[in-house]
Order: structure tokens, then C-alpha cells, then sequence
């Protein structure tokens, strides 16, 4: 309103006070302002005075709350509808937003509640020695460290160290020189089967690392084990996805050996040696799945292989090796898997996401919570699993997560959708628990159901894929790649039963003036428990030939009966190691798994006495694999 | 005496209405008016005038135009009963006691 020179200011200033205080639009305000400008223009014009005709108008909020009522009364029934419409909608945004800022503001402040100690409960899961003499690991420990496999060990560079490494085999240029390192540490090898056998490993995992592990693993490591006790109440850290497993490294260096050594037996014709270093090398692999931990699995599985691979070898090259009462024996090493660890078991992954959740979600109390959106937490989690499945950058994620950049007020403010959105903490608990066990169930599948193993993983992709991909964001992106270790499970029962039966066809043959049997059957009940079954069709394993040209065989995993040709044979290859564990997070994005490329459709022979070891010595990349172990 | 309180919330409207059957009125002219004719009885608060003014037109009784300033006069609102208000006989309708009005009113 521009200014009336015909009005006093102390009265314009009323009526522009008036109608301000109204608080109605600007047209209904300028209409008010309007009418009381005249209404005082007419009181002067009657000879009031401004005081008095100031004073005769009343109380200005009065008025104003007066005014504004009945101008909106005066509005259309629907603009009054439409007003109150939008009061009511501002209101309600106005609520939820408080609401919504509210729970941010909680999620964001709401610390964690550590209820268990996981490392506690790993180390509970270990078996515990009824002696002290019961526990390997100090005996381990002497003999990894006498066989130079200590962190920095100068013996560890030298050439026949190099060549033991590599596992050569008889005849070839590194042979001498790694069979001269094995004699020279000839008694560190004893200590390493006199550790073997005892029964529990006794390493103490999840405590700190004894300071007589450091010239082993470490200073860092022991370091790390103690930081990780320290740590492990605070929310941010993850004591289980960082647990040191540093002895599966050198336990697997030290399982070659062991099988280098077998060979080595085998071609000086010590029978006994080259029994209790496979006797050893199978006990080392039981000690590395001591706790369940799937990555020490995959290590056991693959000692195995190698083992077995490295002994039939020998057996084959060398088929007089053995009597028949050393025969039993090699067989019942190879029959002496406990029933335990011929199924995965992923109890160690459930209690690693469980762990997981406790630091991820809030705790009502009652075993649920609230996913929190903490990029202080998610980022060390995520570098974690990256440096796990090896696509991560070198260095760890980690920021700190008070600082109130964009982003940091962007994740925020996130919080409450990703609280929603992620399914809470019970349900993923039950989804991880639910899918455990239904991959620990198709462990027990044999090789020709690999279909099955396949169809698990899509479907389990499926579910925890698309639209539930957000819901079930951290089984989706942290649950390891399991199936692989399925296979290899049935690849592990396969190949320890394989040895047997060549074993119990050694036996027969002793038995029988050196003639081979003729059916599998003949094995039965004498020699085997139960006629062995080719996993590949289900049938009984195939055997057939005479001298040089006896042979057993399964049809592989083409189901097609080549008559177990040895030279076709690519099937011994230890292709599932433990370097091939990876999270789900590193599988091709094509979904196929990297250990699942193509093999040579061909039969898998699994025992051919030629007295050489041609059919062993590389000559593709495949052969090559199954050389280096 | 002045009659204030729940019964001037009820008398003043059919006041003013009353006045606006003569004519046309403006907003101070109706103030000065009541004053007036009631010997200071109906003595409204100014301020409370306006509202009323604003609820009669809510309520269709009434209705008002801006006249623009001329050289003769200032420009002011014209308040005056709608022709419906007008036809229908005011009091007989919106007071429960005419007469008692009436008499007030004179």
C-alpha cells in the first residue's frame, strides 16, 4: 500500500499493522488495509483526532484475528476446502518429515549392541586337546619353521627350496635338486608327520597368537590378532572377516612337500615313508577344517587332491611299491575322512553374519533390529570384502564418519529409507540361515548332480536378486560363492574313494599272483565295503585289462563310457583350490563362475599301473595345473 | 448503558443489518450511526465492526463495492443488504425477539 498523505502515520502505520497481523493473502490484505484507511480518513473528516479515533478502533491483534477469521469465512466454500486441504497435507509432510528426520537422527545415533564375542565363540568351536601333547600346532610350528616356510625365511629363497615348491615330477630338471632339499630336511618332514598325528591342531584361533608364532606368521600378524581382541567390542570393526588364518598357507606348502616326499619314497622304494607322508598329508588336511571355517575347507579339499593324485601316481609308477598290509593301510587313510567333513558345514559363515548384523543393525532386544546405513562401518566392510575376493584397491577403505560433508549428511538422510528397505534383522538372519542350509545340503550330492549345484546358485541369485537385491543387500553381497565348494566336496568324496578302490584292487591283485580283477564286484566284500560307485553315472566304477593295461575308470562328466582311455584323461586336475574362494560380488557378470570353464568331456580314469608316470607329466595347461598342485 | 457481550455478538449483526435496510452505508457511517440512533447503547468497538462486516457478506446478507476516489469524495467501501436479505424482511428472521430490537432501535 503506498503511503496516504491524507492519513497521519501513526494511523497508516496502524492499518498497515492491522492488516499484516491478519496474515491472509496479499489481496485480502490489501483490501483490509484499504477499508481501515477509510475507515480512519472518515473519522478524521468527523473531527476525531488520530489518539482518539486510534483508540476508538481498538485492540489491533484483536482485530486482526477477527479480520482474518471472517475474510476466510468470506472465501468460496472451495477455496476453504482446497485451503484447509493443503493446511492439513503441510501438516501431515511437516509430521512425517519430523518423523522421518527423527528416526535419522536415531538410526544415525543408535549404537550398536555387541551381545556375543564372536572370536570368543570361534575359539569355543575349535576342538579342544585333552593334553597338552594332544595339540599338533606346536609340533607344526617347529616343522613349518624347520622347512623354511617361517615369514622371511632366507631358506625359503634357495634353489632347492624353489624346486621343492614347485613339486616336480620324477625325471624332470628340478627333480635332484628338490629331492637333495627333502634329504636335508629329513627330520623336520618326521616332525611335520609326528605333529600330523595328534589328534587335535590346537591352534588357539580367535586369541591372541602365542609370541612363539611370530617368527612364523609374523610380527604384524601376532599384532593383528592382539588388535583384533582389542577391537572386537567396537561396532565398526569385523573381527571375523579379518580373523588371520595364516597357518592354511603353510600347512598347504607343507602338504607339498609332504606328497613330493611320497614320490620321492616311492622312487627309493620306502614303502613306510611314502605311506606316513600320505597318512601325514591327509591328517594335516582334517587338522585345516579344525573350526569349519569354509576357506580352510577348500585348503583340506585341496591337500587331499593333491595327496591322492600324488600317491596314485607313485602307486601307479611304482606298483610294487607296497605289501598288502602297508596296501590296507594307505587304504584306510584314504577311507578315514571323518563323516563330518564330507559335508560342508557353514556354521563359521552364519556366525560371521551374525557378527556381521550385530555391528549393521540396532537391537531391540528381542533378536531384531534395524538395518543403520553407517558408511564409518560399511566402508571398512566393503574394503574387506573386496581385498577377500581380490577386486578391491590395495589400500582399506576407511573414513571418518563424523565429518558433515554432502555426503556424510546425504547418508544420513538415507538412514531411514535404508532401514526400510533392508530387511530387518531377524529376516535376514532366517534368509542366511535358510540358504546355509540349503547349500550344506546339496554338499552331500555327487558329482553327476552338478546341474543341481548349478540350479542352487541361480536360484539363489534369483532370490536375493532383482527387487530383493536391496532387501537382502548384505547376504546377497556377502555370502560366499558356495556351490563351488558343493562341487568340491563331491569332487573330495570321489577322489578319496577312488584311491581306496585302487588300493583294494592292489590288495586283490597280491592276493591273486598278480593278476588285476576283472569286475569291481570281486572287490566285494574282501577288499571293499561296498562296490564303488562312478559319481558321474551311478553305476559301478568301471575296470577292465590286463598288466600294463589294467585301468579304472569313470565315464566322466559326459556319462560316455571311452573305455577309460589314461591318455584322454584331464580329469585329475586339482582345479578347486582354495585360491578360488570369492565372494558372490566377484563372479563374472555374465554369472558364470570362474572354476566352472570348460573341461575335456572325457572319461576320468583313476587308476592305470603303466609302471611310468607319462600320463601325469604336463602336456596341456590342464596337466600343468595338475603338476603344480 | 451499553448492552456488550454475548448479546451485542448477537445484536450487532441484525444492528447493521438493520441500518443497511435504509441504504447503502459506509464502513464508519454505520459506526457513527449505531452510536447514534442507540444513544450509545449499541456503542460497537470499532475494530469489531469490520469482522461483522465480513461474516454478513460470508454469509450472502450482505454485499460490498469499492468506490474509487473522486474529486468530490475519498475513496471508500459501500456496504448494503443483498436483494434476497432485503425482500425477505430482515428481523423477522434473524432475531428471536423483533420487538425487543425494535425497541432498542426506535
Amino acid at each position: 500500500m503506498t503511503a496516504d498523505p491524507a492519513l497521519p502515520a501513526e494511523l497508516g502505520t496502524l492499518c498497515e499493522r492491522v492488516a499484516r497481523l491478519t496474515r491472509l493473502r496479499r489481496a485480502e490484505r490489501a483490501d483490509v488495509e484499504r477499508e481501515l484507511r477509510s475507515h480512519f480518513r472518515e473519522a478524521l473528516a468527523a473531527g476525531r483526532s488520530p489518539d482518539d479515533a486510534a483508540a476508538a478502533f481498538g485492540d489491533p491483534k484483536t482485530a486482526a484475528r477477527d479480520l482474518r477469521a471472517a475474510a476466510i469465512a468470506k472465501r468460496s466454500p472451495i477455496d476453504r476446502t482446497l485451503t484447509q486441504t493443503l493446511k492439513f497435507t503441510g501438516l501431515a509432510a511437516a509430521a512425517v518429515t519430523l518423523a522421518y528426520g527423527g528416526f535419522a537422527a536415531y538410526l544415525h545415533l543408535k549404537v550398536p549392541v555387541i551381545s556375543f564375542d564372536p572370536l570368543e565363540r570361534i575359539h569355543a568351536s575349535l576342538a579342544a586337546p585333552a593334553m597338552p601333547d594332544d595339540a599338533a600346532w606346536p609340533v607344526y610350528r617347529r616343522a613349518f619353521l624347520a622347512l623354511g616356510l617361517g615369514i622371511g625365511d632366507a631358506e625359503d629363497r634357495s634353489a632347492g627350496a624353489e624346486a621343492a615348491r614347485n613339486a616336480p615330477l620324477p625325471g624332470s630338471e628340478e627333480w635332484p635338486a628338490a629331492t637333495a632339499w627333502l634329504d636335508a630336511h629329513a627330520d623336520a618332514l618326521a616332525t611335520l608327520r609326528d605333529a600330523a598325528r595328534r589328534p587335535v591342531l590346537g591352534l588357539p584361533l580367535g586369541r591372541e597368537f602365542d609370541a612363539a608364532d611370530a617368527p612364523l606368521f609374523g610380527d604384524a600378524a601376532v599384532q593383528a590378532s592382539r588388535d583384533a581382541i582389542a577391537t572386537r567390542n567396537d561396532p565398526r570393526q569385523f573381527p571375523t572377516l579379518g580373523l588371520l588364518l595364516p597357518h592354511l598357507s603353510r600347512a598347504r606348502a607343507a602338504s607339498k612337500l609332504l606328497a613330493l616326499d611320497a614320490m620321492h619314497a616311492g622312487e627309493t622304494g620306502d614303502g613306510e615313508r611314502f605311506i606316513a607322508d600320505v597318512e601325514a598329508a591327509l591328517r594335516l588336511s582334517f587338522h585345516m577344517q579344525d573350526g569349519r571355517f569354509l576357506i580352510g575347507d577348500l585348503v583340506g579339499i585341496a591337500i587331499r587332491s593333491l595327496v591322492a593324485q600324488r600317491a596314485m601316481a607313485t602307486l601307479e609308477w611304482k606298483p610294487d611299491l607296497l605289501d598288502g598290509a602297508q596296501l590296507a593301510r594307505l587304504q584306510r587313510a584314504f577311507e578315514s575322512m571323518p563323516d563330518d567333513l564330507r559335508r560342508m558345514n557353514l556354521s563359521c559363515e552364519r556366525l560371521m553374519f551374525e557378527d556381521i548384523l550385530q555391528r549393521l543393525y540396532t537391537d531391540d532386544g528381542a533378536g531384531n533390529g534395524t538395518f543403520r546405513l553407517d558408511r564409518g562401518a560399511l566402508l571398512p566392510l566393503i574394503g574387506m570384502v573386496e581385498s577377500m575376493s581380490g577386486t578391491g584397491a590395495a589400500s582399506p577403505r576407511t573414513d571418518d564418519p563424523r565429518r558433515t560433508d554432502p555426503v556424510f549428511v546425504a547418508t544420513l538422510l538415507s538412514g531411514p529409507v535404508a532401514a526400510f528397505t533392508v530387511a530387518d534383522r531377524r529376516d535376514t538372519m532366517a534368509f542366511v540361515d535358510r540358504w546355509c542350509a540349503r547349500f550344506e545340503e546339496s554338499s552331500t550330492l555327487p558329482l553327476r548332480d552338478l546341474s543341481k549345484f548349478h540350479a542352487l546358485s541361480s536360484e539363489f541369485e534369483a532370490e536375493a536378486g532383482g527387487r530383493a537385491s536391496v532387501r537382502f543387500l548384505l547376504p546377497k553381497s556377502l555370502m560366499p560363492a558356495v556351490e563351488k565348494a558343493s562341487l568340491a566336496c563331491a569332487r573330495d568324496r570321489a577322489t578319496l574313494a577312488a584311491a581306496a578302490a585302487a588300493c583294494a584292487a592292489m590288495r586283490w591283485r597280491l592276493d591273486h599272483a598278480g593278476a588285476w580283477p576283472t569286475r569291481v564286484e570281486d572287490l566285494v566284500p574282501g577288499y571293499l565295503a561296498a562296490v564303488p560307485e562312478d559319481p558321474w553315472s551311478g553305476t559301478p566304477v568301471r575296470m577292465a585289462g590286463e598288466g600294463a593295461a589294467f585301468r579304472i575308470w569313470s565315464v566322466g562328466e559326459d556319462g560316455i563310457d571311452d573305455a577309460g582311455d589314461p591318455d584322454a584323461d584331464d580329469l585329475n586336475v586339482s582345479e578347486l583350490g582354495a585360491s578360488t574362494l570369492a565372494f558372490r560380488g566377484s563372479i563374472a557378470a555374465d554369472g558364470t563362475p570362474a572354476y566352472l570353464g570348460d573341461r575335456p568331456k572325457v572319461d576320468w580314469v583313476w587308476f592305470a599301473p603303466r609302471g611310468n608316470l607319462e600320463r601325469w607329466k604336463p602336456r596341456n595347461p590342464h596337466r600343468g595345473d595338475a603338476v603344480s598342485g | 448503558m451499553t448492552i456488550e457481550g454475548e448479546f451485542l455478538r448477537g445484536a450487532g449483526p441484525v444492528a447493521v443489518l438493520k441500518l443497511l435496510e435504509r441504504g447503502e452505508m459506509y464502513g464508519y457511517e454505520i459506526v457513527e450511526a449505531l452510536e447514534r440512533r442507540t444513544d450509545g447503547v449499541l456503542a460497537l468497538g470499532q475494530s469489531t465492526l469490520y469482522p461483522m462486516l465480513y461474516n454478513l457478506e460470508a454469509k450472502g446478507f450482505v454485499a460490498a463495492r469499492w468506490d474509487e476516489e473522486t474529486a468530490a469524495r475519498p475513496p471508500k467501501t459501500w456496504h448494503r443488504l443483498t436483494t434476497a436479505m432485503g425482500a425477505l424482511g430482515l428481523t423477522r428472521h434473524v432475531w428471536p425477539n423483533p420487538p425487543a430490537l425494535a425497541e432498542v432501535l426506535r
